[in-house]
């Protein structure tokens, strides 16, 4: 009976021990798969190049999730994706985090967009120069009124500071010596377009994919965003869209991404973007 | 009996101790001890975990691995904390959730076709339409473009995977509606489709075929394609999310297992532990990303995205 009972005393510690345990450390399966995380305002471009790449190679996995500018740079960093979807360039703590993890990027510009300032359907203002766009933001203009509206205050509105949206739109409106006014309220894209077909005060400004009737896009310094001022840069606010990749990227990413390039003015109606050239 | 019960148990314990101390002071050469995973999160993803860990752990025998579900945004306020290891999560992380010590890995992409019979004249919907239905907020077909007549909703049981989909993806809260047949697998749901004109149900990719007619919603015609890319709006991602805080502090470095520290308290101090934890973590992710791991990942009925 004791010894019975020893050992099975001694048998469970045996196993719980864990002299037999072989820690294996398993690779990823090394079927050609690309994770690409981040702008919203690139990924309907990605979608369909990704899709018609797949359905051009049975072999390849390409997964696409949103998320934003910084998250995509952040995921490439860390290694959990390897593509980045980006409206604006790395910002200063990205770049630091990169460093921190000694990671060296690359930029591949794939295609132009337009950032364009929104008003509600009723106001009667519809054109405002980079300057004015620039003092509603920094909260010297705050009345519709200063530039030739109604006697209203403005209501700010602003994309998500983790946007790539906000970081051009801080680049090329707000810019380096000047913060944008804590009154403007933070949103994402869709959510923002709709507050602003629903309050007459408001202003905003969202990547031009975004633009639909529920809202009045503005000209800037008289100049709508259509596709020959953009691709003239005649438009004040152009800006590019980025595809990010480590710089030892794979020969499939790269080619991935010379699809994407080569797919572009073929998708740039669908994607609300516009091709390089 | 009651005796020897006695006299065993102070002796076993002496036993334990003695072995325990010689086993650690083995491992002081071997940095081998016991490790244990806690996985906690979205209770779709949870189903998978098990699968995951019981072919994980058939190699890996000093790895004992933990799952619980609760859901998506439990868990990643558990990881964040320290309190587990791994959240797995059916849905992608909110701007105010994220920040750079989270590191999310995708594990596998979910996407739900919605049918109806062949006879059908109804080829497109968006997800609101699809929400109402499902709801029984909308219950005859002519508010949709097709006949008058009523609208048969074929449901699965709660607890199945394409159930949890369509609750998560589509529904966003609202209950399901209480007068739909319920089939209890993909088979009996496409039967009760084929021989009803005037049922709607839904199912895995895997599980369609051209016996039913698979709508498009808001355009877009479910592939593993479009599933894959996020553009068919039917579709979530599954997520291992791991919180990678190197000041991560002592006290929840502490919270290691008990298991692991019994064997390793002797000789490792809490930073050692907390080591050998993140390795057995990172082996249990590389293993679930593995060729075997994305194998199981679609015998379960998700879409493998590596």
């Amino acid at each position: 009976m004791k010894k019975k009972a020893l050992l099975l005393v001694i048998s469970i510690i045996m196993t719980a021990l864990p002299l037999l345990s072989a820690s294996s450390e398993e690779s990823a399966a090394n079927r050609s798969s690309i994770h690409i995380r981040g702008a919203g305002t690139v990924m309907s471009l990605i979608q369909y190049s990704a899709e018609e790449y797949m359905s051009e190679n049975p072999n390849a996995i390409i997964s696409v999730s949103g998320g934003g500018t910084t998250r995509g740079i952040k995921s490439l960093i860390d290694g959990t994706s390897q593509i980045a979807m980006a409206s604006s360039e790395i910002d200063e703590e990205l770049l630091l985090f990169a460093e921190e993890k000694n990671v060296a990027l690359v930029k591949h510009v794939v295609a132009y967009d337009a950032i364009v300032p929104i008003v509600n359907l009723d106001n009667p203002v519809s054109d405002l120069s980079k300057e004015q766009l620039r003092k509603i933001y920094t909260s010297r203009i705050t009345n519709w009124k200063e530039v030739s509206g109604k006697d209203l205050p403005i209501g700010l509105t602003t994309r998500n500071l983790t946007s790539g949206t906000y970081e051009g739109w801080k680049l090329l409106v707000i810019g380096n010596e000047s913060v944008i006014s804590p009154r403007a309220i933070p949103m994402e894209s869709k959510p923002l377009r709709k507050y602003i077909s629903e309050n007459t005060d408001g202003i905003g400004y969202c990547a031009f994919s975004y633009i639909d009737n529920s809202i009045k896009p503005l000209t800037v310094n008289g100049i709508p965003a259509t596709f020959e001022s953009i691709k003239s840069g005649k438009y004040p606010l152009r800006r590019e869209l980025i595809l990010y990749t480590r710089d030892n990227a794979s020969a499939e990413i790269i080619n991935f991404i010379e699809h994407v390039k080569e797919a572009t003015p073929k998708f740039a109606d669908a994607a609300g973007v516009f091709p390089l050239n | 009996m009651a005796i020897v019960k006695r006299k065993v148990l102070p002796i076993a314990l002496a036993i334990i101790f003695i072995l325990l101390l010689g086993g650690a002071y083995f491992l002081s050469n071997s940095n081998d001890y016991h490790r244990s995973i806690l996985v906690g999160g979205s209770s779709t993803v949870h189903n998978y975990t098990l699968a995951l860990a019981e072919e994980f752990m058939k190699d890996n025998k000093g790895t004992s691995i933990y799952s619980e579900s609760g859901g998506s945004t439990p868990g990643l306020i558990a990881v964040k904390n320290g309190a587990i290891d791994i959240a797995v999560m059916s849905r992608d992380l909110e701007v105010e959730e994220d920040d750079k010590y989270i590191k999310n890995y995708l594990v596998g992409k979910d996407g739900l076709g919605i049918i109806v019979h062949p006879s059908n004249p109804v080829a497109n919907l968006t997800v609101e339409q699809v929400s109402d239905i499902f709801s029984g907020a909308v219950d005859n077909w002519s508010v949709l473009g097709g006949s008058n007549s009523g609208i048969i909703v074929v449901g699965r049981n709660p607890e199945s995977t394409t159930y949890k989909g369509l609750a998560d993806i589509v529904l966003n809260g609202a209950k399901f509606n209480e007068n739909a047949i319920i089939a209890d697998s993909a088979e009996k749901m496409l039967d009760e489709v084929i021989s009803n004109p005037d049922a709607i149900g839904f199912l895995a990719l895997k599980d369609l075929n051209d016996s039913v007619k698979v709508l498009d919603i808001s355009g877009v015609r479910i592939s593993r394609e479009t599933i894959l890319t996020d553009r068919y709006p039917i579709s979530r991602s599954f997520y291992f999310t791991v919180y990678d805080k190197p000041d991560i502090s002592n006290e929840s470095k502490a919270q290691d297992n008990l298991l692991d520290k019994i064997s390793g308290a002797f000789i490792m101090d809490n930073d050692k532990i907390h080591q050998l934890k993140v390795e057995a973590v990172m082996s249990f992710i590389s293993f679930v990303r593995s060729a075997k791991g994305q194998e199981i990942i679609e015998e379960h009925g998700a879409i493998a995205v590596y």
